[in-house]
This record gives structure tokens, C-alpha cells and sequence, in this order.
């Protein structure tokens, strides 16, 4: 049984999750008695999934137990900081690891050792004598280990084991594991056997290298989940973020681009003469469980060559116009143009849209001749008594936000 | 078979062999880091996106002078610091930062030896 009590103090059950942006809100959390199978291939590794999954959890008052034979728990909860995921009162670790190594681990309230992790009984029963303390996750921290160091059928047997654990207490499982090229029949039957698989591989698509996760499969879901693969990152400190790996910002001459990215991001870069950018602005955005590069272009047209270089590879557009020049608007247009990525997914941003003369959204949308379903935004100046002409603009968060959640909502 | 993002990192690693060569990265025509030998606290996001910029813009410029063949590298330099990046074919870009005060022709002999190789693997 989950407890969870309530700011009202009323105790309710409540399911884990994963605290994974799109994992979360395709599967809606992990439901009691299910288990779930994170699946890597040898090159990307998978523990940072674990110990997202147990932060949010920890976080949200479930007691969560991880059963570690990968390594000793104090560096398990040292890598774990490091991706700034403090454990704390409701995280207890089986350690199964120590014992291989001769090095002698305290026991403490929140770990307790495995003496002898060579003995197939010992683990067996001192993992399924935890099971019954009302864990509401546990965490299998790796089952490729488990199958490496006694062997397949073992594992698999076991893990029959903990799942009918998991069923009688109501609890949920994730499976950590790695497919260092098992037998195909073996690695079938672990995969018909957990509810849930969730695949994370490496992808090298053009100049794109990096790492995706897919839902394979997940039986709590009606239909097959309609979640492909979508590009991550792990990130030191942060974790599993949803990965875009490039967003194009463009727009007419001083629309307010480099205003966007800065205020968008925490660490913006420009390449700007006399406040106007000549080649490129640049920003990470982390938002919601998201992480995406911007690039934004010059909007002058004598720096119409680079638009291409600058448009080529980006999955999504922010079109920034200022509200109160429609006669820049046909530029706008043509700048989607130039930079090839007429047809991506696109926010058009109306900035400065407090400003006298500032043109209404319905008007905007009129000249710009936009379908209904692009999404419009207004984003105005935090402060205008603060406007430097030579120097980004910060913008109100409201807008900034509005357009992010739509552009990444169109992108997933 | 090695992956690509695998064969690049052992011409980086094998570049990194020649003395003065401190750090360097493939990066895209357009921006994107593929793989990068970097110390931790440089931003190959950053990097990558104002490198590719600066040989976009020196090939336009370049161009704008009439000149015939494509452009070779672009050299950026400060007392401490310089920067090299060597187009590798059409999609790919080397970049490597070496110490000013090291024998660059053998670095430039090295590095368009590799250049060449990365062309190769981005073709597979």
C-alpha cells in the first residue's frame, strides 16, 4: 500500500512516477502492481532513468527500495548528488554489491547488506523478506548483472518472484538492464514478462548523435502508446531532460530575437556589433522537464547568406515580429523562407505588444495571413523603463513560458 | 562495427597524440556538436554553434572575393588560445584548439589528415 498523506493529513493512495517529461505524461505514472523494464544498449547508459525515477519518488513521500549490485551504495548516492537527487528519509538501498568487493559496508537504517551476494538463497530471500516492509517502488539496479553473475533462467525466476511481491503488497518495480547481447529467446521472455518496456538507445541520424527513449510497450495504456522515440540528455546537475537539439528564432531586424533567447535562457551567448546580432545568438532553455538549443538569426538582410547554415537541421521555429511594425511583416515570411523551415512546427511571438501602436492579435494574424492553428503570442518587456537599445530586453516570463509549452507541446 | 560517434572519437584521441593539440571537436555544418574531447567546463553547444558560424561566414566571405575553391580553414587566434577548424566534408566540421607556441605545420599536416578521414565516416 502506498501512503501518501495529504496536506490535509488524509491518507490516499497515490501510484510513483517517473518524473520523466513525456514518459509521465504518456503512461500517467507507473500503477501499483506493475513492473517496468528499462532497457539499454551497452553504449548509452540507463542508471541516470533510476535515479530520476527515485528522486521524484523519495520526493513525493513513496518509499522506495533499490536493490544495488552495479555499485557500492555510497557512490551510488554520491552519482546520484551529482545529478543533484539528495537522497533522503524514504530511500533504502539492499546492497548487494559490497560483499563481492570484500569491502565491509555499515549497515545503517537505510542500508542493509547482502553478506554473502555469491549465494543465489540469500539473495533470494533477503530481497523478498524486504519486499514486505510496504515499499511502494522498487528499483532493480541492474538485472543485467543479476543475469550475468548467476545466469538468465535464475533471473528470470527470480524476478517471477518479485513480481508476485510486488502484486501482493501493491507496490511497483523498475527494472534496470542492459542488453550486452543475451540469447534472443531470453531477452524475449523478460520482455513479455514485465508490464512496461521502455527502450533507451543511441541514434546517429545525419549530424544528429545522441541518445532517444521509446515506449515499447505498456499494457496499462489502451492502444499502442503513441509515444516514438524521443531524443534526451542527461544532464550534471538536472537529469533526463527531452532533448531538441536545435530551434530556429528568427524574425525582422530588431523584433526582439536576442530579447527572446536571453530571456529564455540562462547562459545566451550573442555575436552582436552596436545592439544588433550579426551572426548568431545561442541559448540552452531547460523548462518543464525539457532542455532545447535556440539559435537565433540576424535579422538585418545583408546577413541573409547565413540564414541557411542557421535553418538547416531545426525541428521547430519561434518567429518573433514586433507588434507595432506590420510593415516588416512580409520580411518575416520571407526570412521562414530563406532559412528553409516554412512548414516546421511554428509559435509566432507579437513582441513589444504593450507598446502605443502595437497592432491586436487578430490583426497580426490577419496580415500574416497565419492558418488557425498556429499558435499567436503576445510578450511584452519586463520593465520598459529598463529597454537599452544596445542590450537584450528582458521579457515578462508569462509569454516567454506560453510559447515554450507550445512549441514543445507541437514538437513531442 | 564501431559506431560513427565511435570511429570519430578515435581520430579525436589519436589527434590528441600530437603535442600542442589541446582540446577538439567535430561539429556539423550547422551547428551541432557530434563528438568533442573538451574540458568539463566548455560548452560544446556554445562552441560548436560559433564555430560553425564563423566558417559559414568566412566561406561566404571568401566566396564574395571570387575565390574558386572551397574554403580550406579558419584560423582564430589570441595569445593563449588558437583555434583551427577544418572543414570535413560537406556535413562536417573538425575543430581543434592547440597552444599558439607549438609546431603548427605538423599540427595543420595532422589535423587535415584527419579532416579527410571524418569526411570518410560521415559518407558511411
Amino acid at each position: 500500500m502506498v501512503e501518501y498523506k495529504g496536506l490535509d493529513g488524509t491518507e490516499e493512495d497515490i501510484d510513483p512516477y517517473f518524473g520523466i517529461a513525456k514518459l509521465d505524461e504518456q503512461l500517467k505514472g507507473i500503477p501499483e502492481k506493475k513492473m517496468v523494464l528499462i532497457s539499454a544498449s551497452p553504449s548509452v547508459g540507463n542508471e541516470v532513468f533510476g535515479y530520476q525515477i527515485i528522486h521524484k519518488n523519495i520526493n513525493s513521500g513513496v518509499k522506495v527500495l533499490v536493490f544495488l549490485n552495479r555499485t557500492s551504495p555510497q557512490s551510488y548516492l554520491t552519482d546520484m548528488k551529482d545529478y543533484d537527487f539528495p537522497a533522503n528519509d524514504n530511500l533504502f538501498i539492499l546492497d548487494a554489491y559490497s560483499g563481492i568487493t570484500g569491502i565491509k559496508s555499515n549497515e545503517t537504517d537505510h542500508i542493509k547488506v547482502i553478506d554473502n551476494p555469491y549465494d543465489k538463497e540469500e539473495v533470494k530471500s533477503k530481497v523478498l523478506e524486504a519486499l514486505n516492509h510496504g515499499y511502494g517502488l522498487i528499483v532493480i539496479d541492474s538485472f543485467s548483472l543479476l543475469a550475468d553473475f548467476f545466469d538468465f533462467s535464475f533471473a528470470i525466476s527470480f524476478m517471477d518472484e518479485i513480481k508476485k511481491a510486488v502484486i501482493s503488497n501493491n507496490s511497483a518495480a523498475v527494472l534496470l538492464f542492459t542488453d550486452w547481447g543475451y540469447e534472443k529467446e531470453n531477452v524475449d521472455k523478460l520482455l513479455s514478462n514485465v508490464n512496461s518496456t521502455i527502450e533507451v538507445k543511441g541514434i546517429e541520424k545525419r549530424v544528429i548523435f545522441g541518445q532517444y527513449f521509446a515506449v515499447l510497450k505498456c499494457d496499462w495504456i489502451e492502444g499502442t502508446p503513441a509515444l516514438a522515440s524521443v531524443l534526451f540528455k542527461a544532464i550534471k546537475p538536472g537529469g533526463i531532460k527531452v532533448y531538441f537539439p536545435k530551434i530556429l528564432v528568427t524574425g525582422p531586424t530588431d523584433a526582439g530575437k536576442s530579447s527572446f533567447i536571453h530571456s529564455a535562457s540562462k547562459d545566451a551567448v550573442s555575436v552582436d556589433k552596436l545592439g544588433g546580432t550579426i551572426a548568431l545568438d545561442h541559448g540552452s532553455v531547460d523548462f518543464r522537464g525539457y532542455r532545447a538549443d535556440l539559435f537565433g538569426t540576424p535579422g538585418q538582410e545583408r546577413f541573409d547568406p547565413l540564414l541557411k547554415m542557421l535553418g538547416e537541421e531545426a525541428i521547430g521555429v519561434f518567429l518573433i515580429v514586433d507588434s507595432t511594425k506590420p510593415e516588416q511583416f512580409p520580411r518575416a515570411v520571407e526570412m521562414l523562407r530563406k532559412t528553409e523551415t516554412y512548414g516546421l512546427p511554428v509559435v509566432v511571438i507579437a513582441n513589444k505588444a504593450d507598446l502605443k501602436g502595437a497592432l491586436k492579435s487578430d490583426e497580426i494574424r490577419e496580415k500574416l495571413h497565419l492558418d488557425s492553428a498556429i499558435t499567436l503570442i503576445s510578450t511584452v518587456a519586463e520593465d520598459l523603463s529598463k529597454v537599452d537599445p544596445n542590450e537584450p530586453t528582458k521579457l515578462k516570463s508569462e509569454g516567454i513560458n506560453e510559447a515554450l509549452s507550445a512549441l514543445f507541446k507541437q514538437l513531442t | 562495427m564501431a559506431t560513427k560517434s565511435e570511429q570519430l572519437k578515435s581520430v579525436l584521441q589519436r589527434l590528441s597524440t600530437v603535442g600542442g593539440i589541446k582540446a577538439s571537436a567535430v561539429i556539423s555544418s550547422n551547428g551541432l556538436p557530434m563528438v568533442s574531447l573538451m574540458p568539463e567546463d566548455v560548452d560544446p553547444n556554445t562552441f560548436a554553434a560559433m564555430l560553425a558560424s564563423m566558417v559559414g561566414s568566412a566561406e561566404t566571405a571568401i566566396k564574395s572575393l571570387g575565390a574558386k575553391n572551397t574554403l580550406e580553414r579558419v584560423v582564430a587566434e589570441s595569445k593563449d588560445i588558437r583555434v583551427v577548424a577544418v572543414q570535413a566534408g560537406e556535413d562536417a566540421i573538425l575543430t581543434i584548439m592547440i597552444d599558439p607556441n607549438t609546431n603548427y605545420g605538423l599540427i595543420l599536416l595532422e589535423s587535415s589528415k584527419a579532416s579527410t578521414e571524418i569526411a570518410g565516416i560521415m559518407k558511411q
